[in-house]
């Protein structure tokens, strides 16, 4: 790792070509996987294939997506953010607050992404300059952002007024269609995973992340700021919570201290499911849009045969461990 | 690990400073009644605490409300806690019902009446329980819901549920009630689903692809109030406004102009904050030696867009506990 980081970009590429195969070879699994839940779904609800429900679908995940596309590269760098579930709610009661007490709209949407990229980089600071595990530096801002909704909120819901057009911006950003019936929030994913595909391989900071989360040591040895981009990586990771939160006060019109809880876990389950290696230097953006799509197929399917909810639970769990095998297996080869 | 003078004052300092934050009115010497409530975090328990710190100023009581964070061992923790710091008598919303006589019998040692708001036990000495009667306000949201499907001329509609979990009592009450009632009016249940999170987002998703996999559905009954939200606007992106009506369970603020304009056509509320003062009041008057009823059912006031204007004063109070604008 550290011969291929030092030795110039024939090595590098080399490396990357091979980690890309590998990847491709653990995304055609997860797309293997994901195409055949769609034709038992497809053969056992009717519904599951309409047009109708590709789009709920679509929509229903694009928040998940928003928020594990900036997980992606905090896994990639060996470390793991804990907080986004909470600062997804904490987001939509800060810009939600903000709003409803008058502040113009396009201000508090504009605080509300500079908290989030704040605590981000905060994150990212403390478990770089402390040298604190991010597992326990997230814990502590997952605790502290929760808490600081509730304080807020004061345990109760905040929602915009009914019925009065208020937010007109955020709403249309979160409830309306640019192309058709699609939802504008599936069109946020697309940028968003654009962008993320953009920066994370094909920029000199993607180079980073890889390098940084491959092996940090080597990293640092040949000059690559690894304490800089492992805040950038929080930083980016907030940022896209923050705003998938906001979106979804939009979108809900409402949002509760308790929104978020748990949000967390799925955000990783999707990273995971998608290849990333929780031990760092692999992953991509495809992979964790599978990963998404996979997670909502399953809830989407479940609910639409009238399983309980306890099953998608179940189910998910299931395919994580599937992917985590797989990934071992893989690894090892 | 050592510590140096100065850094283990520090510590005692901030542990200080925490425990002080915690419980900020406990007076070892004083008259104090303590709410435990499941978790503050849901608008209803906030109202029940409201409730026991009424009734609890008004005999001249300290207050605290300690939260179980819908946690046993937070729960058990902060029951003993409540005790070493002097609580004279304590109102419980325990997590679950089976949790409850753990609570119970540190409380019965330390000879400290305890009251139930809301959540029973399963066994165990204790003052009074204030709860509602979830079967029969279920039943009358049923009802309203079904009367509002025949004035649109619907007959046999299909409806869905998003339930709160099963395995408590009150749940299954809730969904018994509204079954009867739809069963009576030859409505069929088509879909349900139980709540994990109780998010508006959670129930936003059930609602969508209830909706997706039943497009005939005539009604939803949401057994919880915050994660009715969701179900609305579900309603209103699959552009069945109108189509599909709503029934809910409790009440946020949030409700009232929905329920105005008919978004919802009825609300089973449980009068959380009157909850609260009576089961405060027993604990007092055990305390006083005053009489108690073991247990007290409390009405649920079934709001809707024809007896809103009526019923508006009196749930202001009883149910969001005078915090309404």
């Amino acid at each position: 790792m550290m011969t291929n980081v030092a030795t110039g970009s024939a090595s590098q590429s080399g490396w990357m070509q091979s980690a890309r195969g590998l990847l491709l070879t653990r995304e055609a699994g997860v797309f293997g996987a994901l195409l055949a839940l769609c034709i038992v779904f497809a053969i056992a609800s009717p519904v599951f294939l309409t047009g109708q429900n590709i789009l709920n679908l679509l929509r229903q995940i694009s928040l998940l997506g928003v928020l594990a596309i900036g997980a992606t590269y905090v896994l990639i760098i060996s470390e793991v953010d804990l907080s986004v579930g909470s600062l997804y709610g904490f987001a939509g009661m800060v810009g939600g607050l903000l709003i409803v007490s008058g502040v113009p709209e396009v201000a508090a949407i504009l605080i509300t992404l500079l908290f989030g990229l704040a605590i981000g980089a905060m994150n990212g600071a403390i478990t770089v300059a402390g040298r604190i595990p991010s597992f326990i530096t997230t814990l502590g801002t997952l605790y502290l952002i929760r808490g600081a909704t509730l304080v807020m909120s004061n345990g109760m819901p905040v929602s915009l007024p009914h019925g009065q057009g208020a937010a007109p911006i955020l709403t249309a950003l979160a409830q309306g269609s640019l192309i058709g019936n699609l939802s504008n929030q599936v069109l946020v994913l697309i940028v968003v995973a654009a962008l993320g595909f953009f920066l994370l391989h094909k920029t000199t900071f993607g180079f980073h992340i890889f390098a940084v989360g491959g092996n940090d040591r080597a990293a640092r040895i040949v000059g690559v700021p690894v304490s800089r981009t492992k805040i950038i990586a929080f930083a980016i990771a907030g940022l896209l919570a923050s705003f998938a939160g906001i979106i979804n006060f939009g979108f809900l019109e409402n949002v509760q201290p308790v929104t978020g809880i748990g949000l967390e876990l799925d955000v990783i389950a999707a990273v995971i499911i998608g290849g990333t290696r929780l031990g760092g230097g692999e992953g991509s953006i495809a992979g964790t849009l599978l990963g998404v799509l996979l997670i909502g197929v399953v809830r989407n399917g479940l609910i639409l045969l009238g399983v309980t909810p306890f099953w998608q639970t179940t189910l998910i769990g299931a395919v994580v461990l599937t992917a985590a095998l797989i990934g071992g297996l893989t690894s090892k080869k | 690990m050592t510590y140096t003078k100065r850094q283990f004052i520090a510590l005692a300092g901030a542990f200080g400073l925490l425990a002080s934050v915690a419980m900020p009115a406990a007076h070892a010497e004083g008259k104090q009644i303590v709410y435990l409530s499941a978790g503050l975090d849901a608008p209803f328990w906030r109202y029940v605490s409201k409730g026991v710190e009424a009734a609890a100023k008004e005999h001249g009581y300290d207050f605290v409300a300690l939260d179980s964070r819908n946690n046993t061992q937070t729960q058990l923790q902060n029951t003993q806690d409540a005790i070493v710091k002097g609580a004279t008598g304590i109102v419980l919303s325990p997590t679950d019902s089976s949790t409850a006589p753990a609570v119970l019998g540190l409380a019965q040692k330390a000879g400290v009446p305890v009251s139930f708001a809301g959540i029973g036990t399963t066994s165990g000495e204790f003052v009074t329980f204030v709860t509602s009667n979830d079967e029969a306000g279920a039943y009358d949201v049923g009802k309203a819901l079904a009367k509002a499907f025949e004035a649109k001329g619907w007959k046999n509609a299909e409806v869905g549920m998003v339930t709160i979990s099963q395995a408590r009592q009150n749940g299954v009450k809730r969904t018994n009630g509204f079954v009867k009632a739809m069963e009576e009016a030859g409505n069929k249940i088509v879909a349900r689903n139980e709540m994990q999170t109780y998010t508006a987002d959670e129930t936003y998703r059930f609602v969508q692809d209830m909706l997706t996999a039943h497009p005939e559905m005539r009604g939803i009954f949401v057994q919880t109030d915050s994660p009715t939200l969701g179900a609305k606007r579900a309603v209103d992106a699959m552009r069945r406004g109108g189509e599909t009506l709503i029934g809910a369970f409790d009440g946020v603020p949030e409700f009232l102009p929905m329920i105005e304009d008919g978004s919802i056509v009825a609300s089973g509320m449980q009068q959380p904050y009157l909850m609260g003062k009576t089961a405060g009041e027993s604990v007092i008057a055990k305390l006083e030696g005053g009489k108690t009823e073991k247990e007290v059912v409390l009405p649920i006031l079934t709001v809707s867009k024809d007896n809103l204007a009526t019923i508006l004063p009196d749930i202001k109070l009883t149910v969001f506990a005078g915090e309404l604008k």
